[in-house]
């Protein structure tokens, strides 16, 4: 097979994966000895493969999903969080590198290496202008969403979009991508690896390189691995994104003596749509009808304050305080006045014009959910819809019933009601392998992998421990990146 | 696809977008598309017509095929405007598709009555080279008016229907300002730009191709349009007759409008033979395909006409061209040339809509 150039028309790149000229091209492929390997074909992995081609290295990526859907959960993505002092055409403030520091501080139990995470937002500050000179295209903040036009740029067309300019930067710099071809083994020797092995169709090859980078992503595709830290309740746990973030490149690190940075259970986790499919529905399943309204669990009780903080702030934790329900189900209810104060969900609401008769629909108890909404409504404020205000924190609280809903507590007295069953969906994980400032994986001893590089998801944990800041996970990915890739051209063509 | 079908399909995957808003930089229809939570049959039409079709949305959707949402914007906006051209034109031809069988029709009468006038009576004093030596000049206009009056009716009309099923009232017509402003973006093909970057036509890179090709067959055409108009003027109230000397206005703006056309068609063909066809349906190529050749006859005929007209070949030529031109008249409401009329109207919907978020 040829390089599939983007040129063509991208449905004649459909090809017989078993075709004699294919099997030639993979043949010819891995006969020849590359200076760098990168593993995976996300954000991180094509930042490592631009980063590296700037300095001259020949680059082989290996990304696992086939072509039409490359790009693992960076494809989903939005947006990037970066540090600037200015206002420009496509963020409408300034957002310094102390307000990023401080607000990375504020969640979760702050950031897992100081020092790394310090190394990340200061180089942040020039990353826009590097995905723009390689390619990628922005848009001004996206309308009636989470109120992220100051702090996060939005990328034109979304993540798929700026996966597609990058494959298109690095096919004119001569990066070969092979697709539907996964890496399962790396050939550790000491603190060294030459070689992965790489599966595709039903064969096996050898990847020869003299330094080799690991953006392939978590482990959150995995619910075996999951359930090593979440139990059963991981069987429940809807995935955003693709299924091949299995986590098994990280594994064969793992075994082959990485150290590992971050929390076990530490990840990104919304409140996703019940009725989506349990993998890959993306951004469009997502629920931000929460702080509107009243969330209930299969027994039709509150469990969370609905109006602790901004969304975008409290969205992340929304998947975890599902988990921690019986069936890991919840119930996000609304009535009329709040029904336009968000994005539309996907699969429509299920909706009635009283509560009890909403509770049929949803399969809950319609005397427990109507006493929950009657008592929620008596704690509400007489003048609560007066100073109601969406637009940001309102200070509008109940009184006297647990949990609060600390902001926009309106009562629930408006028909129709309308409710929608939700699961929580798993962004990424964050555990993975301890990094050192050059990128290179950190070994139990202390010591590093001499030619061994980790960007993106898999080594997210070096900075976050369980929080997470909207825009974040593109940070780390083009950050480490930047770093993973220039490190191991120097490496390999030193 | 009958329309309900179309419909739900078209909400299907318009609801999905509006939970997801990722292409709201790319054209006009997501703003839109956002400014309606609750879609209707009148919505989804004026979305498909607010479409340039730039494919931009379907090479940046995550959810495209193989995914399971099997999300095509593009297509199915092409669905619906061929379902837009058929409707709203009487009588409704049932498909563009049958366009060709309408081709032959138009252009055999245009032949029958174009030789009957000639027939009729030849005009003793014209000068070598000018129409009038084998058409008479009455009988000409004649021939020509009724299949342009005819055309501007049904489109009035059709386009005064296609107004109201997208949700527009009678008073909201009357703004002249946003009508000047919404022509010139169809005219300029604002948006057919991709946000910024061009359009991922015909395959997956952004470029601006098409829309060159596109300005320069519509500047072709304008230029042609000018010619003819230039003509009449000075026939009418200068009482030249022609033939003009080839460094006249008609002549060299009939030339340089023939030339620009030739080339957008042909250019246009070229992409759309490399198309990406999994963005659009068979229907919607077979229209472009027809409305290009259309113009290509038109604009080829013309050309020849004024560079054959001191030889032998004149008279045929001439009666060729002015049949094409009667035959595309008359035909236009029925092809793909009706689409910007309905594009302007939501272009200038939207303008309507948007103007109070500028
Ligand atoms: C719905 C959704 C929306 C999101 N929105 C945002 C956002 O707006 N902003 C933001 O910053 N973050 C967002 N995120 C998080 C963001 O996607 C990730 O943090 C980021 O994309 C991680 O990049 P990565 O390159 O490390 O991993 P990925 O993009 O997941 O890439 C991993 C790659 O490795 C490949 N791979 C896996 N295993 C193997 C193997 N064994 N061999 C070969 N290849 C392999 C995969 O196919 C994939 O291509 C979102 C995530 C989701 C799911
Ligand atoms: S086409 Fe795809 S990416 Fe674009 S708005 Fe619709 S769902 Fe989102
Ligand atoms: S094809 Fe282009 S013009 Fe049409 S809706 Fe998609 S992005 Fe807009």
């Amino acid at each position: 097979m040829p390089p599939r150039t983007d040129r063509s028309s991208r449905y004649a790149l459909k090809q017989d994966e078993n075709s004699a000229e294919h099997l030639e091209w993979l043949r010819e492929t891995f006969d020849q000895p590359w200076d760098i390997v990168v593993i995976g074909g996300g954000n991180a992995a094509l930042v490592s493969a631009l980063s590296a081609t700037d300095l001259g290295a020949r680059v082989l990526l290996i990304e696992r999903s086939p072509w039409s859907l490359r790009g693992g959960n960076s494809r989903h993505t939005r947006n990037i969080r970066c540090a600037h002092d200015f206002a420009d055409d496509y963020v409408t403030g300034p957002y310094t590198y102390d307000e990023l520091w401080n607000d990375l501080c504020g969640i979760g139990s702050g950031p897992s290496n100081e020092r790394l995470a310090a190394f990340t937002l200061e180089q942040s500050q020039s990353a826009p202008g590097w995905m723009s000179d390689h390619g990628v295209g922005w848009q001004p903040p996206l309308t009636g969403t989470l109120n992220l036009g100051r702090t996060n740029r939005f990328f034109l067309g979304g993540g798929k979009a700026l996966i597609n300019s990058y494959h298109r930067t690095a096919e004119r710099a001569g990066v070969r991508v092979v697709y539907d071809a996964t890496v399962t083994r790396l050939l550790v020797e000491g603190d060294r690896c030459s070689s992965v092995v790489v599966e595709s169709g039903d064969r096996e090859y050898l990847a020869k390189a003299r330094s080799v980078v690991c953006a392939s992503g978590g482990f959150e595709a995995n619910i075996e691995w999951l359930s090593r830290y979440w139990g059963s309740a991981a069987e429940n746990y809807h995935i955003r994104g693709p299924r091949y973030n299995d986590g098994l490149v990280l594994q064969q690190l793992l075994d082959a003596g990485a150290a590992t940075a971050g929390e076990e259970r530490g990840f990104h986790a919304v409140a996703v749509d019940a009725r989506s499919p349990k993998f890959d529905g993306g951004i469009a399943t997502r629920l931000d009808s929460i702080p509107f309204g009243i969330t209930v669990n299969r027994e039709g009780q509150r469990f969370a304050d609905e109006g602790e903080d901004i969304w975008p702030k409290r969205y992340a934790t929304w998947g975890a305080n599902l988990a921690g329900q019986p069936d890991q189900i919840g119930y996000t209810l609304w009535d009329h006045q709040a029904d336009e104060l968000f994005l539309p969900p996907m699969y429509g609401s299920l909706s009635a014009p009283s509560i009890s008769e909403l509770a049929v629909q949803l399969g809950l108890d319609p005397t427990v959910l109507t006493e929950t909404v009657r008592v929620f409504n008596e704690a509400t404020a007489p003048d609560a819809r007066t100073r109601f205000s969406p637009a940001g924190l309102d200070g509008v609280t109940t009184a006297g019933i647990l949990p609060p809903k600390t902001n926009w507590a309106l009562p629930l007295d408006k028909p129709p009601f309308h409710g929608v069953p939700v699961r929580p969906g798993i962004t990424f994980t964050y555990m993975g392998v301890a990094v050192d400032e050059s990128a290179r994986i950190v070994r139990q001893d202390g010591s590093r992998f001499e030619n061994v590089f980790a960007a993106g998801e898999i080594m997210s944990g070096n900075i976050l421990t369980t929080g997470y800041l909207a825009g974040f996970g593109m940070t780390i990915g083009t950050v480490w990146g930047r770093v993973a890739g220039r490190e191991a051209a120097q490496l390999a063509t030193s | 696809m009958p329309l309900h079908e179309l419909f739900e399909e078209a909400n299907r995957q318009l609801v999905i977008c509006n939970a997801c808003r990722y292409c709201e930089g790319y054209c006009p229809v997501w703003p839109a598309l956002e400014r309606r939570r609750h879609l209707t049959p009148g919505d989804v039409a004026h979305l498909a017509n607010l479409c340039h079709d730039c494919n931009d949305c379907l090479t940046a959707c995550m959810y495209s095929a193989p995914h399971e949402f099997e999300l095509n914007p593009p297509q199915i906006f092409s669905k619906l405007r061929t379902d837009t051209y058929d409707r709203y034109v009487w009588p409704r031809v049932g498909q563009v598709r049958s366009t060709r069988a309408l081709v032959g029709t138009a252009l055999s009468l245009a032949v029958a009555v174009l030789l009957l006038a000639f027939r009729l009576a030849l005009h003793p004093h014209a000068p070598k080279g000018s129409p009038y030596g084998f058409i008479p000049h009455d009988a000409l206009i004649a021939v020509a008016l009724v299949p342009v009056v005819w055309g501007l009716i049904i489109m009035t009309i059709a386009s005064l229907h296609y107004w109201r099923d997208i949700g527009g009232s009678w008073s909201e017509l009357a703004h002249p300002v946003t009508w000047m402003n919404a022509l010139s973006d169809g005219a300029r093909l604002k948006h057919m730009s991709g946000g910024g970057p061009g359009c991922d036509y015909p395959g997956d890179s952004p470029n601006n191709l098409r829309k060159y090709f596109h300005l320069t067959l519509v500047a072709g055409f304008g230029l042609c349009f000018a010619s003819t108009t230039v003509a009449a003027i000075e026939e009418e109230f200068l009482n030249r007759i022609p033939p003009y000397p080839i460094i006249s206005a008609p002549v060299l703006l009939g030339l340089f409008g023939g030339a620009g056309m030739l080339v957008g068609c042909l250019g246009l063909l070229r992409l759309q033979q490399r198309r990406n066809l999994e963005a659009t349906t068979p229907r919607m190529s077979a229209a472009d395909r027809v409305l290009v050749w259309t113009l290509i006859a038109l604009a080829g005929t013309g050309v020849l006409t004024t560079v054959l007209r001191s030889t032998s070949a004149y008279a045929a030529i001439l009666l060729i061209h002015l049949a094409t031109v009667v035959t595309c008249f008359a035909i236009a409401p029925y092809t793909k040339f009706a689409h910007f009329v309905y594009r302007s109207m939501s272009i200038y919907k939207d303008r309507l809509e948007a103007a109070p978020r500028n």
